[in-house]
């Protein structure tokens, strides 16, 4: 009976897939991260330092600095994350082609993602920004694609 | 430990009749252990009409990225701006930890029960 009362509707599947039949990548991911990597450290580097003989104020800094570090880390290993999966699983030969120089392009970037995470530098998040940058325009122009690059914040 | 779909009482077929009800069969891995490629549910498509998404419940919603892709996943969390989808198998699950909250909107429906 329940058997019967189902067969008379349609079923219609919905995808519990991983990455591989999806096959959609966007720069975008690694630009989020990215603005959160430049937006930490200038919170970090914005911070001032209370007074020590002020117990709960030194508590409250030390927080709110270890938040800050925990995810300017986090977010930098995201960025090299995101941009080693457009290397590895979006970029084809053909696209080394129009950009011989895109292996040295991505290993900059990352290697930019390790010196913010080991570093708080201003100049590291901003070259990293640009970096990112540039593999969104290497990107859609692969795709024949003309995507502005616009932040969020 | 997740909470899984019961399997479906009269009323559930009741409620299909009354077209309160949707087939939905899974394919894929992201919901394991508790959902099977293959698995056939009921969802309820007017689930949050008056009530919210909570966390636990296994929600139906449109792909961020791709047009006409429906995903089944978790609500992992709650938000201001949205709800955190999230597979139960996250080795394999394309998710919110990727495409960050999900808009009520882009919501369908809750699963109720395993057909």
């Amino acid at each position: 009976m329940k058997n019967l009362i189902k067969n008379l509707f349609a079923v219609e599947e919905v995808s519990a897939h991983c990455d591989g039949p999806c096959g959609v990548y966007d720069p975008a991911d690694a630009r989020i991260k990215a603005e959160a990597v430049l937006s930490m450290t200038k919170k970090i580097l914005a911070m001032e330092a209370p007074d020590a003989s002020d117990a709960a104020a030194v508590v409250a800094y030390n927080n709110t600095m270890s938040r800050y570090i925990a995810i300017k880390e986090e977010q930098a290993h995201g960025t090299k994350t995101d941009i080693l999966v457009l290397w590895t699983d979006f970029f084809k030969p053909v696209h080394l082609e129009a950009n011989p120089d895109l292996h040295n392009i991505i290993w900059n970037a990352t290697k930019l993602c390790s010196a913010c995470k080991t570093s708080v530098s201003l100049e590291n998040a901003e070259a990293l920004m640009a970096a990112v940058e540039n593999i969104h325009n290497i990107f859609w122009a692969a795709k024949g694609r003309d995507v502005a690059f616009v932040k969020a914040s | 430990m997740e909470k899984y779909p019961e399997n479906a009482g009269f009323i559930e077929y009741v409620l299909l009749l009354l077209g309160r009800r949707k087939r939905i069969r899974v394919t894929g891995a992201s919901m394991l252990p508790g959902l099977n490629d293959g698995d056939e549910l009921f969802m309820d498509p007017y689930a949050y009409v008056d009530t919210l998404p909570e966390e636990g419940d296994i929600v139906v919603a449109w792909h961020p990225r791709q047009a006409d892709l429906k995903i089944i996943k978790r609500v992992s969390l709650v938000l201001d701006n949205g709800y955190w989808l999230v597979g139960d198998n996250p080795a394999e699950s394309s998710d919110s930890s990727k495409y960050g909250p999900f808009a009520l909107k882009r919501i369908l429906g809750k699963i109720t029960s395993r057909a």
